[in-house]
């Protein structure tokens, strides 16, 4: 690992070659984090390596707990969190799912903490690679989630996440998706800013929500019968869309204060482009790399956006970008069966609504890791001339399969 | 500062006038468990966070309208509240507050024996500072009269229609051989030894476990009036073995000092017949006979 000082801003920074997983530990260290629990697993477990590193050589005080189950290691940072100390989890797959039942009460509860999701396909059959069918399932849990698309955007992504989940309009859990691999493990010159910095953008914790303390005791978690509960499920989501302010400028301090960082959403090359892709996670930056080979040929002009953030859905800015295209294409790593991919759901819902006369079409692909290529890309362009937009395969495409596994594996015949 | 232990209920009422729940709680007239919650709350006092796994003492506490706590709790899920309360003890020593402030966890049987099992277990292990209470009422009673991991053989519930087939877990020997500061098992019958053993968890530095057995009145079959008489036949028929554990040292405590002695207790019989769900096994002989080697089989096993 090499340390380089520099100067950014005025602030003094260290840019040092770090994997995502690193990035986010260091963020999690620089939020002066006090309380964190997890649970292996792969690609995750370079989050928590590297944490024990910190908090072994001294530089990082937190407690640490190594929990015997993910639901564990998520219920161990609520109860430190409505104790009243800043507190960190992180997952993937299997453990995501693990966790949901204590998601739900998370986010029900209005406990402000932050969990990184490094994603991973969901067993069977098994896999260790990444495609979001984890935090896609999860996406009702009423949890803010973001996905990154670098180390550096996940560092960030991990400040900017306290200050909101923390703030008094918000008071909800954040969950910051990285790719498996592809962000985890890949390393790169990151950026990290000063403590001194991050001290100023993010205060010391100070709960403003109900917490167990004894001078105003309360009961948490008490029932809610038919004449309450719909109050609280419509206060919870009303503070999830409303986030959306407090996020924009959250970020907007960040970039001024810190670093430049994205709040909702990227476009690439969205102006100009007749056709939009639309997607989530690191994918989007290979695409760029893609987009700018098929604009040099004669495909015709190709643009790109990509979420960064997916809960709140950035419904207006995707709409006010998207206006006029002639086409859309949405990009799902995760699928929900007899349906569509989650992210053409909803594109294709906020377009319904919008009355706007775009073809929408959704391709599932780069599940369980399979990497997104420049031939791909291709054939995605290809295949949108030949496809009717108003047909079932419009809606979910499996563009990219192999057809003699199929054979091979089909039991109806 | 160390609290003597209490010798007789005047005591109890001399030395622990205030109430930390409320009257009002939409637990049965007479529920062993609300009883229990509430003898133990007036020994660790208002200087404690409470939490409380889903099941009937969560609903007797929480039902909207009841507001029954006087003290800050927290009811989490059904099976997640010693990691829960792991969190808040981290809370507390990173405040410098673990001293001041008690950690109680409060679970049923089903939260303990069956779907909170290793999540109690691993909060041991991690040596947090809690006590850990659970009222064992034998059953899923919130649910309705449920078996779970600590029914007793051949009593009738709602998924053992014809009495419980299996053995249960001998919880309190599980978490024997945990490293627990302190291990009671109690009674609701003898409030008195029940909230001495709660006394000294409270002045361990690490982490502690009383099971305390309450009769459930609807699933037990029992009248609200007998409650007391029925959790007392338990330790006078010596049918359950009343001891504390700690520092590797198991000591009978005084309610079931005298049942050693096998000819001191009450016929067994005793306290089946005030149970409905053991009618059906009042005048089967064989089963009561192997009800009976079971009951000399714990005391030697045991080791009294
Ligand atoms: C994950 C989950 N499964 C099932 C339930 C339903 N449930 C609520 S309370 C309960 C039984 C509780 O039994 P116990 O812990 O013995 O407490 P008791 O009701 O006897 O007081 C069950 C099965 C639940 N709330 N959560
Ligand atoms: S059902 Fe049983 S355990 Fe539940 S409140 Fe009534 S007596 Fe108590
Ligand atoms: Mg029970």
């Amino acid at each position: 690992m090499s340390r380089e000082r520099d100067k950014d801003g005025g602030n003094r920074v260290t840019k040092e070659f770090l994997s995502g997983n690193q990035a986010i530990g260091e963020a999690v260290m620089l939020a002066r984090t006090e309380s964190i629990a997890a649970y292996p697993i792969t690609p995750q477990t370079g989050i928590v390596n590297h944490l024990v590193n910190l908090i072994s050589s001294k530089k990082f005080a937190a407690t640490m707990v190594h929990a015997e189950s993910e639901s564990s290691a998520l219920s161990i940072v609520v109860g430190s969190t409505l104790g009243g100390i800043r507190s960190f989890t992180a997952t993937s797959s299997q453990g995501l799912l693990m966790m949901a039942e204590a998601t739900y009460y998370t986010s029900g509860m209005r406990v402000p903490l932050v969990m990184t999701v490094v994603n991973r396909g969901l067993s069977a059959p098994v896999t260790i690679f990444s495609d979001h069918q984890d935090s896609m399932t999860l996406r009702d849990n009423g949890w803010l989630q973001f996905y990154c698309k670098n180390g550096q955007e996940a560092l960030d992504t991990i400040l900017t996440s306290y200050a909101i989940a923390e703030h008094r309009k918000v008071l909800l859990p954040v969950m910051v998706c990285i790719d498996g691999f592809a962000i985890s493990h890949r390393s790169e010159p990151i950026v990290i800013p000063s403590q001194q910095s991050v001290d100023e953008f993010l205060p010391s914790f100070s709960p403003e929500f109900p917490y167990m303390t004894l001078d105003e005791p309360k009961f948490l978690g008490t029932a809610a019968w038919p004449d309450y509960y719909e109050e609280f499920v419509y206060l919870r989501n009303k503070a999830l869309k409303d986030s959306q302010e407090v996020i924009i400028e959250t970020c907007n301090k960040y970039s001024g204060a810190i670093r430049p960082i994205v709040p909702l959403i990227s476009t690439y090359n969205a102006e100009e482009a007749e056709i939009i892709i639309i997607g989530i996670g690191s994918m989007m930056s290979t695409l760029e790399v893609i987009v700018d080979q098929l604009n040099d040929s004669s495909s015709g002009s190709v643009g790109l956006i990509r979420l960064k953030c997916f809960r709140p859905f950035p419904a207006k800015e995707i709409l006010s970008k998207i206006k006029s295209k002639s086409k859309i294409i949405v990009l799902d790593k995760a699928v929900s069966p007899g349906q569509s991919g989650p992210l053409f759901l909803e594109i294709s819902s906020i377009l319904q609504t919008s009355g706007e006369n775009i073809d929408c079409y959704g391709f599932i692909l780069g599940l369980g890791g399979r990497e997104l290529t420049l031939a791909l890309g291709k054939r995605i362009l290809h295949a949108i001339k030949e496809l009717d937009p108003r047909s079932t395969d419009s809606r979910q495409y499996w563009i990219d399969l192999n057809h003699e596994t199929i054979k091979r594996w089909t039991t109806s015949e | 500062m160390s609290e003597l232990p209490l010798k007789n209920l005047r005591d109890v009422s001399e030395r622990y006038l205030s109430e930390w729940v409320a009257p009002g709680n939409a637990g049965c007239p007479a529920c062993g468990a609300v009883l229990a919650v509430r003898l133990a709350m007036k020994v660790l006092g208002e200087n404690t966070w409470g939490v409380m796994t889903t099941g009937c003492m969560a609903v007797n506490y929480t039902v909207p309208g009841t507001g029954t706590a006087r003290t800050p709790w927290i009811h989490p899920l059904f099976g997640n509240a010693p990691a829960l309360g792991s969190g808040l003890a981290i809370a507390l020593d990173r405040r410098n507050l673990q001293d001041d402030i008690n950690l109680l966890i409060v679970g049923g049987d089903g939260a303990t024996a069956d779907i909170g099992f290793q999540v109690l277990s691993a909060a041991i292990q991690r040596q947090h500072r809690f006590i850990y209470l659970c009222y064992d009422n034998q059953g899923y009673m919130n649910t309705g009269g449920q078996s779970s991991g600590t029914t007793e053989l051949n009593a009738v519930t709602k998924t053992s229609p014809f009495g419980s087939i299996t053995e249960p877990k001998r919880l309190s020997e599980i978490f024997m051989n945990h490293q627990l500061k302190y291990l009671a098992t109690a009674n609701i019958g003898y409030p008195v030894d029940f909230m001495n053993k709660v006394l000294k968890a409270k002045q361990e530095d690490g982490p502690s476990y009383i099971q305390i057995s309450t009769p459930c009145i609807p699933s037990w079959g029992v009248e609200s009036a007998q409650m007391i008489k029925v959790a007392k036949k338990a330790v006078t028929t010596g049918y359950e073995i009343l001891y504390e554990y700690s520092h590797e040292d198991i000591t009978l405590s005084n309610p079931s000092r005298k049942f050693r002695n096998k000819s001191k207790r009450d016929p067994l019989i005793e306290y089946f017949e005030l149970q409905k769900r053991f009618s059906h096994i009042i005048n089967d002989d064989q089963a009561l006979s192997l009800m009976e080697k079971r009951v000399d089989d714990n005391w030697e096993r045991i080791g009294f």
